[in-house]
């Protein structure tokens, strides 16, 4: 999996890349915990995530708590959002 | 029958056959006293005769021929005719004549006729008066009489007044004129009629006397005979009606053929009484050892029930019996031990019928209780076979196969006592050694085997029943056609009834004599024992595992995306569980691709866990970063889901659908 992190004033977006599994979900934690202080919202980039599982929505939601829910996830493949659904995501994050 | 029903009566024939009878003697003796009669009449007209001709001889013999044949109004011809009308109606002839015959011409000339009636009398005074000529032939009896003197038989002849027997005589005539002949005729009819009372005076009292005797006889037959016949008939009857005769009859004896009957009569009731009780005790007998048999018959059926089945998360095992008689000398039985493991048994006690069901008994009981309580098959079989061989005075035995599954181990332990080795079902050739039946020799030692057996293999344990069932051309069903008959089988209870199915129909209408007795044991598959494509790995549990198995999982969905990536993420949620929380060092994984989805079967031996227990949801959304997820995934994933504990591995056994 690949995150390509870009900042854009106080926005800092992360685009994901592959299959973001219980081995690769290790990787968006350290991104995450890179993003500094000066950045008021966080936008993970779905659009060539092909794959998660848990250990990735775990991380999604550690990234929620960090940012103070000043999260958004965009450009969501079905299968993806079908795993954010088995969790009820859908209904407390920014999806689109 | 009644009585009154029949239409012949021995009395009835034996009284016409009588009167046929008599009819027959009373014609018969009239016939011969009518012949001795008429002989008599003819005696009494000859003697007859001889008188007329001894007067007439000395009538005639007065006169000189001139005198009394010269005229017929002659006096001494008047007196002659006088005389001889006298003499006809003296002897009761109807006519006299005197005449003789001309030898010239053959003709008879009359010199004097007369007849008893005086009509008649006129009348041959003109035709047979004196001088008159007759040219009639001359019969034998006329020159006999010329000849000899007299007639010697006599004459019957037919007139105009009806039938006549006459004698005739030599007569001579005065002054040598010659030999006459005296003819003297007589009534037949008349003599018949003297004749007849004669008969009937003697005819009657005889039949009279022959109607008393053949009335006197039937009387007898009917007191001597018919009434004794009728009672010994009315005592068959009563005896076919009522099975009894009621009191001893038999009072007056004559010792005849009748008392003979009645006797036989008496005996044969008895027989049959005899024989009656005899049947009854045998029935009664019959009855009691039939009951006796049937709770024999129960209680083995507790013991060896019709069918048994056993499912356990790690096997199966199924066991039937069908016994030929009341009760069988086949055993099987199925023991689920409290360390998880699975016994299964077959025996077949030697002898049959109750004997044998006792020994059974005695044998099942002794082992139920040995492996029950945790005893290996040959420790078991070592200290029962102890324990019968030092009393067994009928010198029986029991052959015996037992098995025991370890699922901790997936290990099948068997021993054999002289048994026929079970059927090995998808799987390799069991090597089993033959062993020493129990309960005739001391210290047989059998020992134990272990093999390892796979999931969808299996036993089939049975009896010769099953291999020596004949069909009509009497063949052995034999071991060839009872291994092809299980060899698609997947489950005890399938190898079973595949066997008893094959049996039944190798046999069709051919009634078997032994016992049919089949027990079976199977390891269990599950969805991950299907399927054709298959991978089977065996590593070490950590996240970095996911990539190996994502790949197998790739490689055998092909092109599906949906259903590979739901397989890969049912495998990163239980790996991550697995290396999380199990404290696992070994994972055994099996993939298998079926016809429609994708099994997965990860057996670890961490500490026990079963994930399908978990009945809480998913946390609130602001845990969620400490987990909680993996597991309702799965569950939201699997189109299919198992876990069970097998020994010390927690087994977990997922299906995803093909999309």
């Amino acid at each position: 999996m690949e995150i390509k992190p870009s900042t854009e004033g106080s926005v800092t977006t992360l685009a994901l890349e592959g299959w973001l599994d219980t081995t690769s979900a290790t990787e968006l934690a350290d991104a995450i915990d890179n993003i500094d202080d000066t950045c008021t919202e966080l936008i993970l980039d779905f659009a060539a995530l092909e794959y998660i599982s848990s250990s990735g929505l775990r991380q999604v939601v550690s990234a929620w708590k960090k940012m103070g829910g000043n999260l958004r996830v965009i450009n969501v493949k079905p299968d993806v959002l079908q795993v954010f659904h088995m969790a009820g995501f859908d209904q407390r994050l920014n999806i689109s | 029958m009644a009585t009154g029903g029949r239409r012949g009566s021995l009395l009835k024939r034996f009284a016409l056959f009588s009167a046929v009878v008599l009819v027959i003697t009373g014609l018969g003796a009239s016939f011969l006293d009518y012949e001795y009669n008429i002989r008599m009449a003819y005696v009494q007209g000859y003697d007859d005769t001889r008188y007329v001709e001894a007067v007439l001889s000395d009538t005639i013999n007065d006169y000189h021929y001139d005198e009394v044949f010269g005229s017929e109004e002659s006096v001494p011809y008047q007196d002659l005719r006088s005389c001889m009308r006298q003499l006809c109606a003296e002897v009761r002839a109807t006519y006299v004549s005197i005449y003789t015959i001309d030898e010239a011409t053959k003709t008879r000339v009359y010199l004097a006729t007369v007849a008893d009636e005086d009509d008649k009398d006129n009348l041959v005074k003109e035709t047979r008066g004196l001088g008159a000529r007759v040219d009639a032939p001359l019969d034998d009896v006329e020159y006999q009489t010329l000849r000899e003197g007299e007639s010697r038989e006599v004459y019957r002849h037919a007139n105009s007044y009806g039938d006549q027997f006459s004698w005739f005589r030599a007569i001579e005539l005065p002054d040598g004129r010659g030999t006459a002949i005296l003819d003297v005729d007589f009534e037949v009819e008349f003599a018949n009629s003297v004749i007849g009372m004669e008969t009937l005076s003697f005819g009657i009292p005889l039949l009279a006397t022959i109607l008393v005797l053949v009335i006197i006889e039937i009387i007898l037959l009917r007191h001597q005979i018919i009434i004794p016949i009728r009672k010994v008939s009315s005592l068959m009857r009563e005896f076919a009606a009522n099975g009894s005769v009621g009191k001893d009859v038999r009072k007056r004896r004559h010792d005849d053929e009748i008392d003979e009957i009645t006797d036989t009569f008496y005996q044969m009731t008895n027989d049959i009484d005899q024989y009656m009780l005899r049947i009854e005790e045998m029935t009664t007998e019959r009855v009691g050892a039939s009951t006796e048999l049937e709770v024999a018959r129960r209680i083995q059926q507790g013991l060896v029930p019709a069918s048994k089945e056993l499912e356990t998360n790690s096997c199966n095992a199924y066991g039937s019996e069908r016994t030929a008689r009341a009760v069988g000398g086949d055993l099987y039985n199925i023991i689920q031990r409290d360390d998880g493991s699975t016994c299964v048994v077959i025996a077949d006690v030697s002898g049959k019928g109750v004997s044998a069901a006792i020994f059974m008994a005695m044998f099942g009981t002794l082992l139920y209780d040995r492996l029950a309580t945790g005893a290996s098959p040959a420790t078991a079989l070592n200290e029962i076979n102890d324990i019968i061989q030092t009393n067994n005075p009928e010198n029986m035995f029991v052959t015996v196969f037992v098995a025991i599954y370890d699922p901790a181990n997936s290990t099948l332990t068997y021993t054999n006592a002289g048994h026929t080795p079970p059927l090995a079902v998808g799987g390799n050739y069991i090597e089993v050694e033959t062993g020493v039946a129990v309960g005739l020799f001391d210290d047989i030692g059998l020992t134990d085997t272990t093999i390892r057996l796979l999931p969808g293999e299996g036993i089939l344990l049975y009896t010769d029943g099953a291999t020596e069932a004949i069909n009509s051309n009497r063949e052995f069903f034999g071991e060839d056609r009872l291994r092809e008959a299980v060899a698609t089988a997947t489950t005890a209870h399938e190898a079973v009834d595949l066997a008893t199915a094959a049996i039944d129909a190798f046999v069709g209408n051919m009634e078997q004599f032994d016992d049919l007795t089949l027990a079976s044991l199977f390891v269990a598959r599950d969805a991950a024992d299907k399927g054709d494509d298959v991978w089977e790995g065996h590593i070490t549990p950590a996240l970095t595992a996911l990539s190996t198995l994502r790949e197998v999982i790739t490689s055998l969905c092909g092109d599906d995306t949906h259903a590979i990536k739901k397989a890969v993420l049912v495998c990163d949620e239980a790996l991550t569980n697995i290396t999380s929380y199990s404290k696992a060092t070994d994972l055994w994984v099996r993939i298998a691709r079926t016809e429609d989805g994708i099994a997965i079967r990860l057996a670890d031996n961490g500490i026990a866990y079963d994930p399908l227990a978990r009945t809480e949801g998913i946390p609130e959304f602001d845990l969620l970063d400490q987990g909680g997820m993996g597991i309702a995934f799965i569950k939201q994933t699997c189109s299919e889901l198992s876990y069970k504990r097998d020994g010390d591995k927690n087994v977990l056994t997922m299906v995803v659908a093909l999309s």
